[in-house]
């Protein structure tokens, strides 16, 4: 790498420290290792091109992760993981008074499970089957979050959009995947299966 | 400090933990989380939990959630050889070589 260093200088101490993020970030959106390594190489290869167009100061991993998005959303193949939304017909994040704010998976295991030790029962391929289920757009920024820790402010630079729409997102990719384990879980006998449709209102105050 | 949260709980009509009802924690459960509140917002979201024990549940729930799902996240082992490939892509472009 003293090559790329002469003639790219910084890319090799700031870009190349993300390789294996890059990786795990492109392995959840294609779900195919082969794939997801051919996509870091894209990656990489384009940054190293552009690496003078970079501003130095702003993260070099969030903008690799874009380079890396962006790649993947072109080039994916249509039909194979093209059933995504989203036009989210309400970005907002949900509101105190929508009466959405109580998890129904609490709702449905409360008095069994209320803390969800359950999740601890499912194994990690389980859960990295129900993430690769997500529409893109939710499981982009459920990795984002959760994986890399990126505020919302810099997941919505990254994916393009206000900060509400990542809220919105990261709360519906994680109540679909909190439902997704909970079926899962009730189908091994990891808990009883609910009790019924009851809703808990929240408001105890 | 303990004396403030018995006054809380059982004193009826005196304002809900951290100032806030339960259903405006429940609604802040996620951005408390991922570190969005302003300090003052998470300071009043969580001194709420830690008081009510019908909301902490809930919180704990969503805790454990996002902890299996960030282990599970980083269980994918990274190929030995991804940097090399990298590297001699790289290198390959150095040099002007055809990819």
């Amino acid at each position: 790498m003293t090559e790329q260093g002469q003639s790219k200088p910084g890319f090799a101490e700031e870009a190349l420290p993300h390789l294996e993020a890059v990786y795990r970030f492109a392995l959840r959106l294609s779900g195919d290792p082969a794939e997801a390594e051919d996509l870091v190489q894209e990656t990489f290869l384009r940054a190293y091109r552009a690496w003078d167009q970079y501003a130095a100061g702003t993260r070099a991993k969030s903008w690799l992760f874009t380079i890396c998005r962006n790649h993947f959303l072109r080039h994916r193949d249509r039909g194979k993981r093209h059933q995504e939304i989203v036009e989210e017909e309400a970005v907002r994040a949900p509101s105190p008074a929508g009466g959405n704010v109580v998890n129904p998976v609490w709702a449905s295991t409360a008095g069994k499970d209320p803390e969800g030790r359950f999740f601890d029962s499912i194994v990690d391929d389980e859960v990295l089957r129900a993430i690769d289920d997500l529409p893109e757009e939710y499981r982009t920024a459920v990795v984002l979050s959760d994986l890399e820790g990126l505020s919302y402010q810099e997941i919505g630079e990254m994916m393009g959009v206000p900060v509400g729409t990542v809220k919105s997102r990261l709360f519906r990719g994680r109540r679909q995947l909190q439902r997704v384990l909970y079926e899962y879980a009730v189908e091994m006998g990891y808990i009883p299966a609910g009790m019924g449709d009851s809703r808990d209102s929240g408001g105890g105050s | 400090m303990i004396l403030d949260a018995l006054k809380r709980l059982f004193g009826g009509g005196m304002e809900p933990p951290g100032g806030i009802s339960c259903e405006e924690a429940m609604a802040r459960i996620q951005e408390f989380i991922d570190g969005e509140l302003d300090p003052a917002e998470a300071g009043n979201v969580e001194e709420h939990f830690d008081v009510c024990t019908r909301c902490y549940p809930h919180l704990k729930l969503e805790e454990g959630f996002r902890k299996r799902v960030r282990e599970a996240l980083r269980q994918p082992t990274v190929p030995e050889d991804l940097r090399e490939g990298v590297l001699e892509i790289l290198e390959r472009e150095e040099k002007g070589e055809p990819g």
